[in-house]
């Protein structure tokens, strides 16, 4: 018998004994757990911003298409352009005048290509598929922001999102994954909560462990 | 022999070794004053940031029924959501494999090592990979470990095992671990965490882009849509699963989950419990290798599932509900004994509270059922499980079982032979209360008593009690006849 | 106050003699059984009578009802005063500065917190003040207060330092199991603060203490 057979019969044998559980399951998926949010839009931004920032990363809110690239522009400009990387395809990024000598497209084809390139990054602009605004919580997939890597190498990683993709919860946010990927789930989903960080030397909060030292969201 | 230890059953090698030495390692933690001080500021700290946190819930004790059902439900369908998790990870180019015992694992591994040619691995925080000495193993093939979790990282380069399972470098002061970097990293000596981070973040900058195989374990397995899910804060563990071009994750079965919206619940839950944050930094779900269209991602993904005694417990009706473990750590950060003593004394993988309960019967009851005895059942572990396991009560289930095939004394188990004939009957009762009153009264006026073995470990620093004349039982007695 | 009555068997219990525990609490049933109302100034006692003898007497045991039954109407002292009799003055009097210790059982299987309080809070020239971490546990635990001795000790020093830096004269619990532990460790230490358990002040008539 393989491990799996023997396994797999083990517990099924195990199970013959049924035991009760004093808690009532409940068939409810959803959140009963948290008090409910004002889903209006400009409520849930401020939650978000508030969460976002309580942890050290920043939101920069803008009105226009014009100011979100002028901001990107601000941001970039800081370091050398062969260090800034974006998601190809990033609609309002690709193609524009104002940024195109601030930063370059992530078209690897490869892991070992995008190590190379981001190994030592200084900048991964990202889009979201959700901003979550109960935990200040960003939703991103392998698929949709040019890799794994871009979102965690870089020392600075930028997410451009739009105002409707502000959801209450997580589990708002899980609903959107099933809608989008429900045929072709991508290999990696993370939600980041803030720039990356420690406490393992005495407890002591230090930004900037692994992951990006600094997290930044520009939303319009 | 130690003086403190002249209990006969303390004589010689009959699978009682591992008592007494855990017997001499408690006596010397609890004497360590400096270690003392540093759990003790570093717990009020966890549990003031738990206390803040309980504010986001509406109902905190609601929350942790509901987690409780849940895993107890999911508990119910292992087999089920085990073969629902292996075929939608499966369809996606994932190998999933099952191993038994620790030895099967290790093969497992070292077969993925040995066909991809890996001389590197870069590792995410696992205590799984402790269970089964993963490191160790993988050393001695000459293949390259580097744990990348700043905590394990530490204690790596000390050579030690972790001290706690979510905070491994617990223990130590910035002090010594500036003097660890001083001495392995040439790191000049710093005052200043953030220095020694970045230290830490530079050196493994290169693991990660190097190394040929990272290994994580998880903290959920979801059957529907298929994923593993990765709780951590500093993005190892991301960098270990996704740049290495291969990710092998190994898992205990009881982690897996029916769906995906439970984690809704589950991953704040982990983080509230564990490190007492709203929401850890990553939550990372890993569901398969690269998938086409992906840039990047390993070229495989392997997801080895762990039984190694999982379903001994599971067969056990009393002791299942220890299965609904998540692996926070809140039992340990209660408990007054692991506060006192601190993670290594236990001697075995999982600490604490919880790994009282499970490692008698993950290891063997006769070799570590004292775990099981080194508490004072005050409860706590159970009152902050967010799955509510009612830990204690499983301990005194262990001390059943043990006790059955090995009591920890033949003195003892006459006393409760002899205890247990007096019980029964007033008369006999009467008499040993009077015994009592004498030999106490004995005790006082002759100290050298104090000395005798069971009686010198409560006279070793405290008074003995100086009975009444009569019992209150003797004066109602009395006051009835006239 | 049944004169037959012996003990609860949790000793025996606690220990892992599940087996030697069963005729003591059989005979805790011959004895107690057939009163309406039980109460006892032990949480310990009360938590082995409510919540343990259905472990040791399962379904399958022929008294499992009566152990079910029983399991009803037994009563922490605080918890019967104020919870059954509605009364949380008892006219004592006690002039001194009191800090109550939640002992595990009364505290967590119990939920004992509030009764005692305000028993204490009632009581004429007393001053209940709140040590730090009241609800840590002492440190006795049955066997374990000898096995592992070490720890035990620690634990009881570390409440009694909450005690004494809470300004008390007293540390007082529903507990003797506590106090037993505590007050050796006040005697052999030399630790200014006496211990008392809350019947014998819910019991005083002194005004100063």
């Amino acid at each position: 018998m393989s491990s799996r057979e023997t396994i797999l019969t083990s517990i099924r044998r195990a199970l013959a004994t049924p035991t009760d559980s004093p808690h009532q399951a409940s068939g409810e998926l959803e959140n009963p757990w948290y008090p409910e949010l004002d889903p209006a839009p400009e409520k849930l931004l401020s939650i978000f911003k508030e969460q976002l920032e309580r942890l050290n990363g920043s939101v920069f809110v803008e009105d226009s298409e014009t100011g979100a690239i002028s901001r990107l522009a601000g941001l970039l400009s800081k370091s050398d352009p062969s260090r800034c990387w974006y998601e190809p395809g990033l609609e309002w990024v690709s193609g524009r005048e104002e940024l195109k000598d601030l930063v370059r497209p992530a078209t690897y084809e490869t892991g070992a290509q995008a190590k190379k390139a981001l190994g030592n990054a200084a900048f991964g602009v990202t889009s979201a598929i959700a901003l979550v605004a109960r935990h200040g919580t960003i939703l991103t997939a392998a698929t949709t922001q040019g890799g794994r890597l871009l979102c965690s190498l870089p020392d600075h990683h930028i997410v451009v999102a739009r105002l409707p993709q502000l959801v209450a919860d997580l589990s708002d946010g899980y609903g959107l994954l099933r809608e989008r990927f429900q045929d072709a789930w991508p290999s990696f989903v993370t939600n980041i909560t803030g720039p990356s960080r420690t406490a393992d030397i005495e407890k002591i909060l230090v930004l900037g462990a692994h992951g990006p030292r600094d997290l930044t969201v520009i939303i319009w | 022999m130690p003086s403190y230890c002249r209990d006969p059953r303390f004589q010689g090698d009959d699978g009682l070794s591992e008592a007494r030495d855990f017997l001499t390692r408690e006596r010397e933690k609890a004497s360590d004053q400096d270690l003392k001080g540093i759990l003790r500021r570093t717990l009020t700290n966890h549990h003031l940031a738990v206390e803040r946190n309980e504010a986001h819930w509406i109902d905190w004790q609601v929350a942790r029924s509901l987690a409780a059902s849940w895993k107890h439900d999911a508990i119910s369908r292992l087999d089920s959501l085990l073969e629902e998790l292996e075929t939608n990870l499966t369809a996606r180019g994932t190998v999933v494999h099952w191993a038994s015992n620790a030895d099967e694992a290790l093969d497992i591994i070292d077969t993925v090592v040995r066909e991809n040619g890996v001389q590197s691995v870069i590792k995410g925080k696992s205590m799984t990979t402790e269970e089964i000495g993963l490191n160790e193993h993988l050393e001695a093939g000459a293949v390259e470990v580097v744990e990348s979790d700043l905590g394990e990282f530490i204690i790596q380069l000390r050579g030690e095992k972790p001290f706690h399972i979510i905070t491994p470098a617990m223990h130590l002061t910035k002090s010594d671990i500036s003097a660890l970097f001083e001495e392995k990293l040439d790191v000049p000596h710093t005052d200043d965490a953030e220095t020694l981070t970045r230290a830490a973040r530079a050196h493994m900058r290169s693991r990660f882009l190097q190394a040929d195989m990272g290994i994580t374990g998880a903290n959920f397995a979801i059957a529907n849509p298929g994923l593993i899910s990765i709780t951590e804060n500093e993005g190892n563990g991301i960098l270990s699963a996704s740049a290495p071009r291969i990710h092998l994750a190994i898992m205990g079965i009881e982690k897996v989950l029916p769906q995906l919206e439970q984690l809704a619940l589950f991953l704040p839950l982990l983080s509230h419990s564990g490190t007492g944050q709203f929401l850890s930094c990553y939550n990372s779900f890993f569901g398969g290798p690269r998938q086409t269209g992906e840039r990047d991602g390993p070229e495989q993904f392997h997801l080895v599932l762990l039984d190694n005694g999982r379903t001994g417990i599971l067969a056990d009706p009393e002791q299942r509900e220890s299965l609904q473990c998540i692996r926070c750590g809140a039992c340990l950060n209660a408990c007054p004994i692991f506060r006192n003593i601190g993670g290594h004394a236990y001697g075995v993988t999982y600490q604490g509270p919880i790994g009282s309960v499970i490692s008698p019967n993950l290891l063997g009851v006769k070799e570590f059922g004292h775990l099981s005895f080194a508490s004072s059942l005050c409860g706590k572990c159970a009152e902050v499980c967010p799955v509510r396991i009612n830990i204690h009560h499983h301990l005194l289930e262990n001390r059943r079982n043990l006790v059955k095939i090995s009591p920890p004394s033949t003195l003892e188990r006459h006393g409760f032979r002899g205890y247990s004939r007096t019980m029964v009957s007033a008369t006999r009762y009467r008499m040993a209360v009077r015994f009592a009153r004498l030999g106490l009264g004995m005790i006082q006026r002759v100290p050298f008593l104090k000395r005798f073995g069971p009686i010198q470990k409560w006279t070793a620093s405290r008074t003995l009690p100086v009975p009444a004349r009569t019992s209150f039982l003797e004066q109602v007695a009395e006051e009835r006849k006239s | 106050m049944p004169l037959d009555q012996t003990c609860c068997g949790q000793p025996a219990f606690n220990s892992g003699y599940w087996d030697e525990a069963v005729p003591v609490a059989e005979h805790f049933l011959d004895v107690f059984g057939t009163y309406d109302q039980i109460v006892s100034p032990s949480g310990s006692c009360v938590t082995m009578v409510r919540h343990f003898f259905e472990k040791l007497l399962t379904d399958h045991h022929p008294r499992a009802r009566e152990a079910g039954e029983i399991a009803g109407k037994t009563h922490e002292l605080c918890e019967f005063l104020v919870g059954t009799l509605k009364t949380e003055n008892v006219g004592a009097s006690f002039g001194a500065t009191v800090a109550y210790h939640d002992a595990c059982h009364a505290l967590r299987e119990l939920h004992v917190k509030e009764q005692p309080r305000r028993l204490l809070q009632n009581v004429s020239g007393l001053t209940l003040v709140e040590m730090e971490n009241p609800e840590n546990c002492c440190g006795f635990g049955g066997t374990f207060a000898a096995k592992h001795e070490p720890v035990s000790t620690a634990m009881g020093r570390e409440k009694l330092d909450a005690a004494v830096g809470s300004g008390a004269d007293y540390v007082v619990t529903t507990d003797s199991s506590c106090l037993l532990h505590l007050n050796g460790l006040v005697e052999a230490q030399e630790v200014p603060i006496r211990c008392l358990h809350i019947a014998e002040i819910l019991a005083s008539r002194e005004t100063t203490a």
